[in-house]
C-alpha cells in the first residue's frame, strides 16, 4: 500500500511539475475555462429539456417520469460509450507503453502495485472527460427538481462507479489480449472494434435524428411517447440502469430502491477492479515483455508503379509523403466513414423533405447555405485532425524537413494542399451529388458551388494551419482510438476546431445574406443583394487565405531555424 | 549561453571530431552549422555559403544525421529515401539507382519495403545515413553517429565515412566515444561550456603532454579529462 501511495504521489508530482511553465499554466487555464463552458452549456441544454418535461408532467405525470428516467439512463449509458470509444487507447498506453515502466519494474515493487498505479492513473485521466459530459445533465435535473444533496452525491457516485466498472472491464480485456495474443494485429483489431462502436453511435444518432425530423417533430407528444417506449427503463439487470436508478432513488417521485441498484453497482465495479489487479500479477509482465512482437509489415510495392502518375518536385514530394502516411492511418478512414454517414443522412433527409413548391427567398438561401456549410463543417473536422495540424504531426521527424533544402513557402503550400485535398474532394463530390439528385431544388449550380466549397475549405485550412504554425506542438498525438499526448495537444485541437467553426459561421452569415438582407436593408434589390453576397464572400475567404498564408510563411521560416 | 565565441575552420576532405562532455554545446553547434538554429551573433559558412543568409543553398551542399534517428513510421525505408531524393531534386532514375545501391551497402535491401515504424534504432540510423549520403553532399554533419549501434553496424558506418572522406567529402562528427575520434578523425575540437578549449590533430594535442606519474605519452581519454578538468577549474 505504501509503494502504491508513493507511485501515485509521484504521478501527481509529474502532473504538477508539467504545469509549472507559464505556457503550460495558460494552456491549463484555457482548458479549464473551455471545459467549464462546455459543461455549463450541456447542463443548460439538458435543463431546458427537463424544464419542458416538468411542464408536461402537469398533464401527464406518468409519461414525463418515464421519459425522464429514459433520458437519464441514456446519460448513464453515455458513460460506457465514452470509455469504450476513447478509453481503450488511453488505458493501453498508460498501462503497457508508459516510458517509466522499465525503471519501475526494475525496482523492488510488486507488479500488481505498478499495474494498480497505472490503472488508477488512467482511470482518473479518463474520468475527467466522463464527468464533463455526463454529470451536467444530472446536476441540471437535480436543480429543476430541487433535489436534496444526497441526490447529487448519489449521481456522482453512480458516474464514478459506472466508469470504474467499464474501465476495469477494458483493463481485463487488455490484460488477456496482451497475455495470450501479444501481437500488433490484435491491438489493431481491438482498436477497430472500439472505433466500430463509435461508428455505430454516429449511425444510430443519425437515424434517430432523421426519424425525429421526419416523423415526430410536428407533434412533440408523439416524440415523447416514442422516447418512453425505447424500453431502456424496463430491464433491471443492466449496469447503466443501476446507475440511473441508484441516483433517482434519492428523489421522492421515483420508487427505485437504493440498495437493490447501488449494491450490484458497487460490487460489480469493485469486483472487476479487484479481478483485473489480481490477474495483473500473473499476466502483466508477460504481456509487457512480448508487446511489439510481430511488427506490421507493409505490402511490397514496385516503386515505379506507384510513382508513374505523380508530379515531381519538392512541393509534391511533401504532399505525397503526407498522403501516403495518412493513407496508412486508420484515423483518416474512420473520419471519412463518419463524414460519409453524416453527409449521407443529410442527403437522405433532403430526399424525404424535398419542397413541393419553389421555396421563398429566405428558405432558398438557407437551403443553399446549408448545402455549402454541411460538407465544409465535416471537412473542417477532418482538417482539424489531419492537415490543419500537419506541422505538429511531423513530431520527432520535424528535423528532417528543417535540414532539407526547402523554402518555407514551398513547405507551407505543400501542407496547405495536403490539408485541403481530401476535404475539398468530399465537398466537390457532395455538391455534384445534390445538384444531380435534386433537380427540383435550386441549389447553387456546380460552377458556383464547387469554387465556393474549395474557397471555404481553403480558408478554414489556411486558418487552422496558421494556428498550428504559430503554436506548434510536436508532442501532439492524435490517433485512431482516442487522442493522446500532453494537455497542449487537446488545447490545440479545441482551438483549431473553434477557429474552424467561427470561420464557417462568418462564411454562413455572408452566403445567407439574401435571406436576411430584406429585413436589414428594406429597399435593397435582389441583384444588389446577390452582388453584395458574392463580393463579401470573396472578400472574406480570399482575405482570410491571404493574411493567414502571409503570416504562416514568415513564421515557418523562423520555425525551421529554431529546432 | 550554449555556445560562446566559437571560431574554427574545417578543411575539405577532412574528418573532424567534435568532442565534449554532456551539455557542452556539441549538438547546439551542429544545429547552428546546419541552419537548424539561428545564432544570436556570428555566422557560419558551409562550402563558402553563409548558412544564415542562404540556408536553402547551404543545405543543398550538406546533410545532417541527428543523434536520435527519427523517421516517418508510416513510410517504408524505400519510400523515405525516395522522399529524401525528391527533396534534394535528384532525378528519378538516378535516385532509384542510388537508393538501391545504398540499401545494399547498409544491408537494408531485405527490409526496404517494410514500414520504418517496425525498425530498430540501428536500422533507423542506417536509413538516416542513407538519406544523408543519397544527395552526395560536400559536408556531412553527424551527431553521435555510433550511439546505440552493434559493433558490426558501427564498423560499417566507420568504413562508409572513411570512404566518403577518401572521395573528397568532409565529415563533421560529434562523439562521446574517444576511441572513435582517436581511430578515425584527422583533427578534433574539444568544446566545454560552449567554448572551444582545444583544436588540432590528436598528435598536436598530445604534444608535450606526459602522464604525471609514468612520464609516458598520455591517451586521448587522459588528455580529454585533463583539458576539461583544467577548464572547469579556470
Amino acid at each position: 500500500m505504501g509503494a502504491l501511495v508513493t507511485l501515485l504521489h509521484y504521478e501527481w508530482v509529474q502532473t504538477k511539475n508539467s504545469l509549472k511553465e507559464r505556457k503550460a499554466k495558460r494552456r491549463a487555464l484555457f482548458i479549464i475555462v473551455v471545459t467549464i463552458g462546455l459543461a455549463f452549456s450541456l447542463g443548460r441544454a439538458m435543463g431546458g429539456v427537463f424544464a419542458s418535461l416538468d411542464r408536461l408532467a402537469l398533464q401527464s405525470p406518468g409519461l414525463a417520469r418515464t421519459v425522464e428516467a429514459s433520458l437519464l439512463s441514456l446519460v448513464s449509458l453515455a458513460v460506457f460509450f465514452l470509455i469504450l470509444t476513447s478509453g481503450f487507447k488511453t488505458l493501453y498506453e498508460r498501462t503497457f507503453e508508459s516510458d517509466d515502466l522499465p525503471f519501475l519494474l526494475s525496482n523492488p515493487i510488486s507488479v500488481k502495485t505498478i499495474f494498480t498505479a497505472k490503472l488508477l492513473g488512467s482511470f482518473f485521466y479518463i474520468l475527467q472527460t466522463v464527468v464533463l459530459f455526463t454529470l451536467p445533465p444530472w446536476i441540471a435535473y437535480g436543480m429543476i427538481k430541487s433535489a436534496p444533496v444526497a441526490f447529487y452525491m448519489a449521481a456522482i457516485t453512480a458516474v464514478v462507479l459506472g466508469a470504474l466498472l467499464v474501465h476495469s472491464l477494458l483493463a481485463l480485456l487488455i490484460l488477456l489480449i496482451m497475455r495470450f495474443a501479444p501481437s500488433a494485429k490484435i491491438k489493431q483489431i481491438a482498436l477497430g472494434l472500439s472505433g466500430g462502436a463509435a461508428l455505430v453511435i454516429v449511425f444510430v444518432s443519425q437515424i434517430a435524428g432523421s426519424r425525429m425530423t421526419q416523423e415526430y417533430l410536428q407533434d412533440p407528444l408523439v416524440l415523447l411517447e416514442q422516447v418512453g417506449q425505447w424500453g431502456i427503463g424496463d430491464n433491471p439487470y443492466l449496469p447503466h440502469l443501476w446507475m440511473s436508478r441508484f441516483a433517482l432513488s434519492f428523489l421522492p417521485s421515483f420508487d427505485f430502491s437504493s440498495w437493490s441498484n447501488g449494491l450490484p453497482l458497487i460490487l460489480s465495479s469493485i469486483g472487476l477492479s479487484y479481478l483485473a489487479v489480481s490477474l495483473s500479477g500473473s499476466f502483466f509482465l508477460t504481456g509487457w515483455t512480448t508487446k511489439g512482437d510481430a511488427p506490421v509489415k507493409a505490402k511490397r510495392r514496385v516503386l515505379q508503379q506507384t510513382r508513374t502518375f505523380w508530379p515531381h518536385g519538392r512541393l509534391m514530394a511533401i504532399v505525397r509523403k503526407d498522403l501516403l502516411s495518412t493513407k496508412r492511418d486508420p484515423l483518416l478512414w474512420y473520419n471519412m466513414l463518419v463524414i460519409t454517414i453524416v453527409l449521407g443522412f443529410f442527403i437522405y433527409n433532403l430526399m424525404s423533405d424535398v419542397p413541393v413548391e419553389e421555396p421563398g427567398m429566405t428558405d432558398l438561401w438557407m437551403i443553399r447555405t446549408m448545402a455549402l456549410l454541411m460538407p465544409a463543417l465535416m471537412g473542417s473536422v477532418l482538417i482539424s485532425q489531419l492537415g490543419g495540424i500537419s506541422i505538429s504531426r511531423e513530431g520527432k521527424n520535424w528535423w528532417f524537413l528543417c535540414s532539407s533544402p526547402i523554402e518555407p513557402r514551398t513547405l507551407y503550400l505543400a501542407k496547405l494542399a495536403y490539408a485541403v485535398l481530401i476535404p475539398a474532394l468530399y465537398g466537390v463530390l457532395f455538391q455534384l451529388v445534390i445538384f444531380l439528385a435534386f433537380p427540383a431544388v435550386s441549389f447553387f449550380p456546380p460552377y458556383v458551388s464547387i469554387p465556393a466549397i474549395i474557397l471555404i475549405t481553403l480558408a478554414v485550412a489556411a486558418l487552422m494551419l496558421m494556428l498550428d504554425i504559430l503554436f506548434p506542438d510536436f508532442t501532439i498525438k492524435i490517433e485512431f482510438g482516442g487522442t493522446a499526448g500532453r494537455a497542449a495537444g487537446t488545447t490545440k485541437l479545441l482551438l483549431s476546431m473553434l477557429l474552424g467553426f467561427a470561420t464557417l459561421g462568418l462564411v454562413g452569415v455572408t452566403i445567407s445574406f439574401p435571406a436576411w438582407a430584406g429585413r436589414v436593408f428594406p429597399g435593397l434589390t435582389t441583384m444588389a443583394s446577390y452582388s453584395m453576397t458574392v463580393a463579401a464572400f470573396l472578400m472574406v475567404t480570399l482575405a482570410t487565405i491571404g493574411i493567414a498564408a502571409s503570416i504562416s510563411v514568415k513564421r515557418l521560416g523562423l520555425l525551421m531555424r529554431k529546432l | 549561453m550554449a555556445c560562446n565565441q566559437l571560431n574554427f575552420h574545417i578543411h575539405a576532405g577532412e574528418l573532424f571530431g567534435f568532442l565534449g562532455p554532456n551539455g557542452a554545446g556539441k549538438t547546439t553547434t551542429i544545429k547552428m552549422l546546419t541552419g537548424l538554429l539561428t545564432p544570436t551573433s556570428g555566422m557560419a559558412r558551409i562550402a563558402g555559403i553563409n548558412v544564415q543568409e542562404q540556408p536553402v543553398l547551404a543545405k543543398k551542399k550538406m546533410a545532417f544525421v541527428p543523434d536520435s534517428p527519427n523517421i516517418y513510421d508510416k513510410l517504408t525505408a524505400r519510400e523515405f529515401l525516395q522522399f529524401a531524393a525528391e527533396l534534394r531534386a535528384i532525378e528519378q532514375e538516378e535516385a532509384t539507382r542510388r537508393i538501391g545501391a545504398l540499401l545494399g551497402v547498409f544491408e537494408l535491401s531485405e527490409r526496404a519495403d517494410e514500414l520504418c515504424g517496425g525498425f530498430s534504432h540501428g536500422m533507423r540510423q542506417k536509413v538516416c545515413l542513407s538519406a544523408a549520403l543519397l544527395a552526395r553532399p560536400r559536408v556531412l554533419f553527424l551527431d553521435e553517429p555510433t550511439v546505440g549501434l552493434d559493433p558490426k553496424s558501427a564498423r560499417l558506418i566507420k568504413d562508409i565515412l572513411r570512404d566518403f572522406v577518401s572521395k573528397g567529402g568532409t565529415v563533421f562528427m560529434s562523439t562521446h566515444i574517444l576511441e572513435i575520434a582517436e581511430e578515425m578523425c584527422d583533427r578534433v575540437g574539444i568544446i566545454q561550456s560552449g567554448k572551444l578549449i582545444a583544436l588540432g590533430t590528436i598528435d598536436e594535442l598530445r604534444q608535450g603532454a606526459r602522464h604525471v606519474e609514468t612520464g609516458r605519452p598520455i591517451s586521448l581519454e587522459d588528455l580529454f579529462l585533463a583539458l576539461t578538468t583544467k577548464n572547469e577549474e579556470d
